[in-house]
């Protein structure tokens, strides 16, 4: 390559006055170095074409990586496992021991329970459905029944703007959010939608509180700006987490062309690419929100991928076929679609849930069940007994520190990666 | 004394705390004023001896002032806090204001009401607030920003790809279980055979491992036919009693119903057959065998011309993939047997 440029000249024809000569030698430069990036090329391609031609190429290819944002993220220590659907950064040598160290042996999971064709996370082997099946946490569920979620929009808008129609529509959700929840209706078979009150509204920790105590195991809430959805907070009920995103690109299945019809078998999920201390926080706070055990017959996959902390959501519905001679998995896109990106995570309830004892009261009524919530059965029955204020101490200070609050400036170096 | 003559100045003239206004009772702007109005009682300045009731930063105080204190501005006003108990705050102010007039003492009471219960409110709503959720102003430039990058984001992850690719891996791992309900019948027979054909890959490496460290090759691929042969064909180490007589003959057709029958269970063996056949191209064997066990296969091809081109081809017949969507039939050659085994006196005589 450098002999047929040298031959060229050096591309300077700044000495030529004549702008007509000057235009034709430079045409003349430029046409040559085509003509030999081309020749290059060509014999290239016939070079891999011929014996050991898929090792030269793989040679090749594998010399001239090209930069990828993926590929020049900034180290980041909490990095967990790799990333499994592209080539990314690794855990560093002081993580992988001490997974090491924590599991003993070489078993890949030390977190969430790994159901039969559950998770994707970090491309990591499936474990037998058996085995894994029982967990103490969950002892009493049926884990293939869908979570109960509670759905429901943010506060509505206190202004008092003249334009706006009448106090209904300052209180009630646009029309778009509407679609969005019936659809998330769809997705959640276990999901129950309660409008959100004006007047005497309560916080969203007392809502959260008052889910608690009736036995749900998620709260969604969904946050309306300018008539459009744009907020997503999803909280993880017995004192779980809470998460706060920012919801962009909503596409209700009903727009997707061609789309597949929504079938309430609970689907297969793919979590793509959560690689980060903080990523495995927020993928198992979504994997709460399935059962664990999917059903396979509806064929349904729910994919939420991060890519640059943006977390995509799909849902299709795929099928296996041969295609000459070789299987392939076809898609067919289902129900909404949207992005969403971790704004706020809290590991606690939000600021207003106040305490609780323990007891699931299902129905409403007074009576209440002692929910056996990690060991503390005879716990929660003597809680019971003794009635503690549900309300806080005077004095007290409810704890609500965020583990992780986004900022503007985080996105200033387009490098650094939080999931 | 000097208090009327201060009121007759600013009350009638001119006062910079008054307020006139044309419907209402004229105003004192005066911090200390009890009430508000402009009147001879309420003037704190008109006034040696007064009192009010005012907070500062949630803390409610009393200021007292007094005639002995009239010469030094700066220390006129005795500051004394008030309980946050408001019954214990209104005795508080009947201790510190005995024998003063009634007025003054009622509407300092009066003032102190009014402010603990705005202090109340105050703090109910602050409460209230942090429940309320936090209007955030709109960045123009973030949202852009985030949007542009979203949409590289979407670009860079391929989303269907991956997604087709996880559930395929998730196939061909096994994470379905052996009979899953969520593939096709022909599909999964596929995957199956896949399977197989890399378990039969995985032996014949070892297979071939063996035969590298051997110096000798024309030996070489003789004993390593003849141990694959050994680890495959069934009935290997059997043992039955024949008489002398027809005993080549007796070999022959083992060996024919070897090739037919015997090996049609192991796929290993039936695609040799495949590969065998002598109308294969050079260029599809070395396609075919790009992958290990090849990569030894081929170096043997160069040294191996001598031994004869067929029992070369033999040797590294093994494997590979069939190529996909490849022919149907498959053909099996008695040859491969014959030579996979010593020549008997018979053959040897015919060759």
């Amino acid at each position: 390559m450098d002999e047929a440029e040298s031959s060229l000249g050096r591309g300077n024809f700044k000495h030529i006055g004549n702008k007509a000569k000057r235009q034709a030698e430079y045409r003349k430069y430029r046409a040559g170095k085509r003509k030999d990036k081309l020749a290059r090329r060509v014999a290239q391609a016939k070079e891999e074409k011929g014996a050991d031609g898929q090792e030269k190429k793989r040679a090749r290819l594998a010399e001239n990586r090209t930069r990828t944002i993926e590929n020049t993220r900034l180290e980041n220590p909490t990095i967990i496992s790799e990333p499994n659907s592209h080539p990314g950064l690794k855990p560093s040598q002081a993580v992988i021991d001490a997974q090491q160290q924590a599991s003993g042996s070489s078993k890949p999971k030390d977190k969430t329970d790994d159901e039969d064709g559950d998770d994707g996370d970090d491309a990591e082997e499936e474990v037998d459905e058996a085995a894994l099946a029982a967990e103490e946490e969950r002892a009493f569920e049926d884990a293939s029944a869908p979570p109960a979620i509670l759905i429901t929009t943010s506060a509505p808008s206190s202004s008092t703007s003249p334009h706006l129609a009448s106090v209904n529509a300052r209180s009630h959700p646009a029309e778009r959010t509407r679609d969005f929840i019936e659809e998330l209706l769809n997705m959640f078979p276990g999901g129950e939608y309660r409008p959100r009150a004006k007047a005497k509204g309560a916080s969203l920790g007392k809502i959260a509180g008052w889910a608690r105590k009736r036995g749900y195991n998620a709260m969604i809430v969904i946050g309306e700006d300018h008539k459009q959805p744009t907020m997503w907070t999803l909280i993880g009920l017995p004192e779980g987490p809470t998460a706060v995103f920012r919801l962009t690109s909503v596409r209700l299945g009903k727009e997707i062309g061609g789309h597949a019809r929504s079938t309430p078998h609970s689907p297969e999920l793919i979590l793509n690419n959560f690689t980060t201390a903080l990523g495995h926080s927020v993928g198992s706070l979504l994997q709460s929100l399935f059962p664990s055990i999917p059903q396979l017959e509806g064929r349904q996959v729910l994919t939420a991928h991060n890519q640059r902390d943006f977390i995509f959501f799909r849902r299709h519905r795929y099928e296996f076929a041969l295609r000459k001679g070789e299987e392939k998995a076809r898609l067919q896109e289902i129900g909404p679609q949207f992005t969403v990106k971790l704004r706020k995570l809290m590991p606690s309830l939000p600021k207003g849930a106040g305490g609780w004892d323990g007891v699931v009261d299902f129905d409403g009524d007074g009576s209440g069940a002692v929910m056996d919530m990690g060991g503390g059965g005879e716990a929660g029955a003597e809680a019971a007994e003794a009635a503690p204020k549900s309300k806080r101490a005077r004095g007290q200070v409810e704890e609500t520190t965020s583990e992780f609050t986004w900022k503007p400036k985080m996105g200033v170096s387009r490098r650094n990666f939080y999931l | 004394m000097s208090d009327d003559i201060i009121w007759t100045v600013i009350g009638h003239g001119h006062c910079s705390y008054k307020l006139k206004s044309a419907t209402h009772n004229t105003f004192c702007r005066n911090a200390y004023n009890l009430t508000g109005l402009c009147n001879r009682q309420s003037c704190p300045l008109a006034n040696s001896r007064y009192a009010t009731v005012r907070e500062h930063e949630g803390k409610v105080y009393l200021y007292v002032k007094t005639a002995e204190r009239a010469h030094s501005p700066a220390k006129m006003w005795e500051r004394i806090r008030l309980n946050s108990n408001y019954s214990k705050a209104l005795e508080q102010i009947d201790q510190e204001l005995p024998y003063w007039s009634n007025f003054v003492v009622h509407k300092a009471k009066q003032r102190l009401t009014k402010i603990t219960q705005y202090l109340i409110k105050l703090r109910k709503i602050r409460l209230k607030e942090e429940e309320q959720p936090k209007l955030v102003g709109i960045n123009q430039k973030t949202e852009r920003r985030e949007a542009t990058r979203e949409q590289k984001a979407l670009r860079a992850a391929k989303l269907e790809k991956s997604i087709e690719q996880e559930l395929l891996n998730r196939l061909k791992s096994g994470a379905y279980g052996d009979a899953p309900l969520n593939v096709n019948e022909d599909v999964w027979q596929s995957v199956l055979e896949g399977r197989k054909r890399k378990e039969a890959n995985a032996e014949e490496e070892d297979g071939l491992d063996l035969v590298d460290e051997e110096s000798d090759e024309e030996d070489e691929q003789l004993l390593s036919d003849m141990e694959r042969e050994w680890e495959e064909e069934e009935g290997v180490g059997e043992r039955d009693f024949v008489s002398d007589d027809d005993e080549s003959d007796e070999d022959d057709e083992d060996d024919m119903e070897d090739g037919f029958y015997g090996s049609s269970g192991e796929e290993g063996d039936s695609v040799d057959g495949a590969e065998e056949s002598d109308a294969e191209d050079d260029d599809d064997d070395d396609e075919a065998s790009a992958k290990g066990p090849s990569a030894a296969g081929s170096k043997r091809k160069q040294p191996s011309s001598s031994a004869g081109a067929r029992p070369s081809k033999a040797a590294q017949g093994k494997k590979g993939k069939r190529p996909r969507g490849g022919k149907p039939g498959i053909e099996v050659e008695y040859e491969e047997e014959r030579e996979t085994q010593p020549l008997s006196r018979e053959e040897l005589a015919n060759w």
